[in-house]
């Protein structure tokens, strides 16, 4: 257990400099966090099989649509297999809710896998002691919560946004040339506005009641209730009582209607009116839940 | 005596520690969003009290007994030995006066009174605030709270038993078994303990005025079997997490 | 040459727990040791220190970087080791290690090269491929140690940095410690309840007490004051002498009884004061009857000085 043999040695680096100036130096920083937490995951079973899980859905879309872009059916048939699946054979049909659909559908095992994930890369920081470590570096707090944000949001973006995109290109193979791309491009943006959308949200109201509940536990308890309980009851007071607007408590259908805002399509005239509300009750809470992480992360620095 | 007396210990520590955790203000939170609810809706203001029984019922089985019971059952029942593994604390456990067996008996019955606790006392409320149709809900559907609450406790200790992350597993179970697979037509339903509770719950409705559901959807299992049903996964659970947690080796004692 | 430490009226609280009273310290380059008891506000700070906290009042600057304006420069100079576990759960020790230069701000090769060597230099070469919950508390010591090294920094902040190891784990930390400050020249706080490893390593001692510092300078500077002590034994009568002592000013201290003093001696620690010089002792104890067999100066060791200090006060 002594001293290795080797000598210290300082450290030698390019001329170009060493730690960086601030902003390089915040920039390698976050890229170090956003790093560290997805390894953190990824190694991981339980997410691995969450994961496979939430992909399964994917490989549903693609095995159907990879079948019925090589099987030679009645346009009919094609059509109709199609629609069940939102897609539309016509291009830039606005009645093509496919990716979208796709999208919302995720929602289940997205809630599972965000509830797992915040007790792991957010919770644990706080119960054992890791953030003083990254604030002790030079790492500010707003860097670390950044950090934390855009891996959450990488992972929400995997299970939502990189297959409805890996959807589009195989959805071209319809057409044997680029003209299906070319018609609908305007998918891509409405896909990754609406993942943007998703994952700015959930990474946010994750962040910080993991950031205050730290176990596993109660951050499911919490998080389901949010996400499946709300909703039923929303579901209720707006069937019961006619008030459209009771809708609006689901999170998720805050989430689809601001979503639905990016891709232009909405089912209803009254989902169209309500988008608005959705998304100002979705930057409401986002702020609230923002404030109350950077005070957490502050409280942790006062304390630890 | 000695083993007695180490296993009482060990259940009360346990009852605190649970009852004191986060997760008891947390669980909170859904029950009086629920009560928020009741009070908006006051069912047991409706002319129409069939009518109004068949609402609320709606409330019970949707609400209730396929979110709020799994809920009240994931919060206890996985953190109390899920807890320990989580935490690396199983040493602590180990090295008592205690064969392994008792540990988890103790730690069941220390969650067990938590969860009928948080069930039976939240049905409690929701039927108060109901009003009239809320009195005759009570009796009726007090047996299928009980018997699915124990049955899903002894389930997700079984889980805790089996699984590092058994609050992610029973996550899943709830969300996907109970609420996608537990609605789907055909048999396949009969995987989810929800199913069961249901069925259970309809039989003793439908006699109070609760719309029978469509078959093709949901067709109730017979009441008695229902009842063995449960029986039986609440008793098969238990066990086999009873012979899991004696023989197995954790890799996580600390 | 720049104060490695220059802070003024530093005062600190906890909601309504002051934990620290205008604190004024000037440091300069060299080894430090921070004492105290429990609650003496030591750790608070060293986090002010480091930048992670931010004075209620005053202020002052640590390698020229001021405490408040620039706490994130601050840390890219300063090392940290602290006292709790504080590691990434599932990482390996060179990846927590890299992580650590990576957050930093070092460029990410650089950071990973550099962990290899301070793994190495640590002794932990062998052990860097390990996930860190399969290290001993031992090993986590030397990682901690590692990971604050990584960038090589002006000013180490050690913090117990031999919490929970074994006798022959403390000597190696310390001789690390050692090692490294004779090698590289590198200023080191060290904060620690250990009085021999401060005695051992440090030049210069704060003595913390109740959110204030009590005494602080160098270690000689301090002892300084101690050379006004002896060791005193004589034959003879006791009473007499001692009066005559006391009526010089002398304050005496009567240890409990020594099986290696023989029962016809006295013996006693006496503190004399300013310009005394030996041959009073003779003189008084001439006049007094008694015969005066040892008189040794006693030199008060850190631990001595610490509870004369803490709880003088």
């Amino acid at each position: 257990m002594g001293i290795d043999a080797a000598h210290y040695h300082p450290w030698k680096t390019n001329p170009g400099g060493k730690l960086g100036g601030p902003l390089l130096g915040a920039w390698r920083g976050v890229a170090a966090v956003v790093r560290t937490t997805l390894l953190q995951l990824m190694r991981r079973k339980a997410y691995w099989a969450i994961y496979a899980v939430g992909i399964s859905q994917f490989v549903v879309y693609w095995v159907v649509i990879y079948a019925l872009t090589q099987l030679q059916l009645p346009s009919g048939t094609q059509r109709g297999m199609l629609n069940t699946f939102g897609f539309s054979i016509e291009a830039a049909d606005p009645q093509d809710t496919g990716y979208l659909d796709f999208m919302e559908q995720q929602s289940y095992v997205v809630m599972i896998m965000l509830a797992f994930c915040g007790s792991l890369v957010v919770g644990s920081d706080f119960r054992e002691g890791t953030l003083p470590f990254y604030l002790s570096r030079r790492l500010e707090r707003r860097h670390y919560i950044l950090g934390k944000l855009i891996a959450l949001v990488g992972l929400i973006w995997l299970f939502t946004v990189l297959p409805a995109l890996i959807l589009f290109l195989e959805y071209g193979m319809f057409t044997t040339s680029t003209d299906y791309w070319r018609a609908n491009w305007r998918v891509v943006p409405s896909i990754l506005g609406y993942g943007t959308i998703l994952g700015v949200v959930l990474a946010l109201w994750l962040a910080a009641i993991s950031a205050y509940l730290q176990k596993l536990a109660p951050i499911a308890v919490v998080w389901s209730s949010l996400f499946v309980l709300l909703g039923r009851l929303g579901f209720m007071l707006s069937r019961e009582t006619g008030i459209r607007e009771w809708v609006l408590l689901d999170p998720w259908k805050d989430l689809r209607l601001a979503g639905r805002l990016c891709f232009g399509q909405f089912r209803t005239a009254g989902d169209a009116q309500l988008s608005a509300t959705a998304a100002w009750i979705l930057i409401c809470v986002s702020l609230v839940a923002l404030l109350a992480l950077i005070r957490r992360v502050r409280a942790v620095e006062v304390s630890a | 005596m000695r083993t007695a007396r180490a296993f009482l210990t060990l259940w009360l520590l346990s009852f605190r520690r649970l009852f004191w955790s986060i997760g008891t203000p947390m669980l909170l939170l859904p029950i009086v969003a629920c009560i928020m609810f009741l009070v908006r809706r006051n069912y047991g203001a409706s002319d129409d009290p069939v009518q109004a029984f068949h609402a609320f019922s709606m409330f019970l089985l949707t609400v209730f007994a396929s979110f709020l019971v799994p809920l009240c059952a994931l919060a206890f029942g996985t953190a109390g030995l899920g807890g320990d593994r989580e935490d690396r604390t199983l040493l602590f456990l180990f090295i008592r006066p205690l064969p392994r067996g008792l540990i988890l008996l103790a730690k069941y019955f220390a969650a067990l009174p938590l969860v009928l606790g948080f069930t039976v006392g939240s049905l409690w409320i929701f039927c108060k605030l109901a009003g009239a149709p809320g009195r005759a809900a009570f009796d009726a559907y007090l047996p299928a709270t009980l018997y699915m609450s124990v049955a899903y406790t002894s389930l997700f200790h079984l889980f805790a038993a089996l699984v590092r992350h058994s609050t992610v597993a029973a996550l899943i179970y709830a969300v996907f078994m109970e609420v996608l697979l537990g609605n789907v037509p055909g048999i396949v339903k009969r995987v989810a303990v929800n199913y069961y509770g249901r069925s259970l719950m309809y039989d003793a409705g439908v006699e109070h005025g609760l719309n029978a559901p469509d078959a093709q959807w949901f067709d109730p299992y017979p009441p008695a079997d229902a009842r063995t049903a449960l029986w039986a996964i609440a008793i098969g659970a238990l066990v086999a997490a009873w012979l899991v947690f004696r023989t197995r080796e954790y890799e996580e004692p600390t | 040459m720049e104060p490695l430490v220059d802070i003024r009226d530093v005062s600190f609280a906890y909601g309504a727990v002051r934990a620290l009273t205008n604190v004024s310290l000037r440091l300069e380059p060299g080894t430090v040791g921070i004492v105290g008891n429990n609650g003496a506000g030591k750790s608070t700070l060293l986090r002010i220190l480091l930048g992670l906290l931010h004075p209620t009042s005053g202020g002052g600057t640590v390698l020229g970087c001021d405490v408040r304006q620039s706490s994130s420069q601050l840390r890219g100079l300063v090392g940290y080791m602290p006292e709790a576990h504080a590691v990434v759960p599932l990482l390996k020790g060179v990846e927590f290690v890299a992580l650590s230069g990576d957050l930093y701000g070092m460029p990410k090769r650089d950071a990973r090269r550099r962990a290899h060597e301070v793994l190495n230099y640590v002794g932990l070469g062998e052990l860097r491929y390990r996930r860190l919950d399969e290290y001993s508390t031992g090993n986590l010591q030397r990682l901690k140690l590692a990971a604050a090294l990584v960038h090589d920094p002006k000013l180490l902040l050690l913090d117990e940095p031999t919490n929970g190891l074994d006798p022959a784990g403390r000597t190696a930390m310390l001789r690390t410690i050692e090692d490294l400050i004779a090698a590289t020249g590198k200023s080191v706080i060290l904060c620690t309840h250990l009085l021999a490893d401060i005695e051992r390593i440090c030049k210069q001692v704060v003595v913390m007490h109740q959110g204030t510092v009590a005494r602080a300078g160098t270690l000689d500077a301090l002892r300084q004051h101690t050379a006004s002590r002896y060791a005193l034994r004589w034959q003879g009568p006791r009473e007499p002498f001692v009066a005559a002592l006391q009526a010089a000013q002398v304050s005496l201290d009567f240890p409990p009884e020594h099986a290696a003093v023989p029962s016809t001696e006295q013996h006693a620690l006496a503190v004399v004061p300013t310009g005394w010089h030996t041959a009073q002792f003779f003189e008084l104890a001439g006049r007094s009857e008694a015969v005066v067999v040892e008189l040794r100066p006693e030199q008060e060791d850190l631990e001595q000085l610490f509870f004369r200090v803490t709880h003088g006060n």
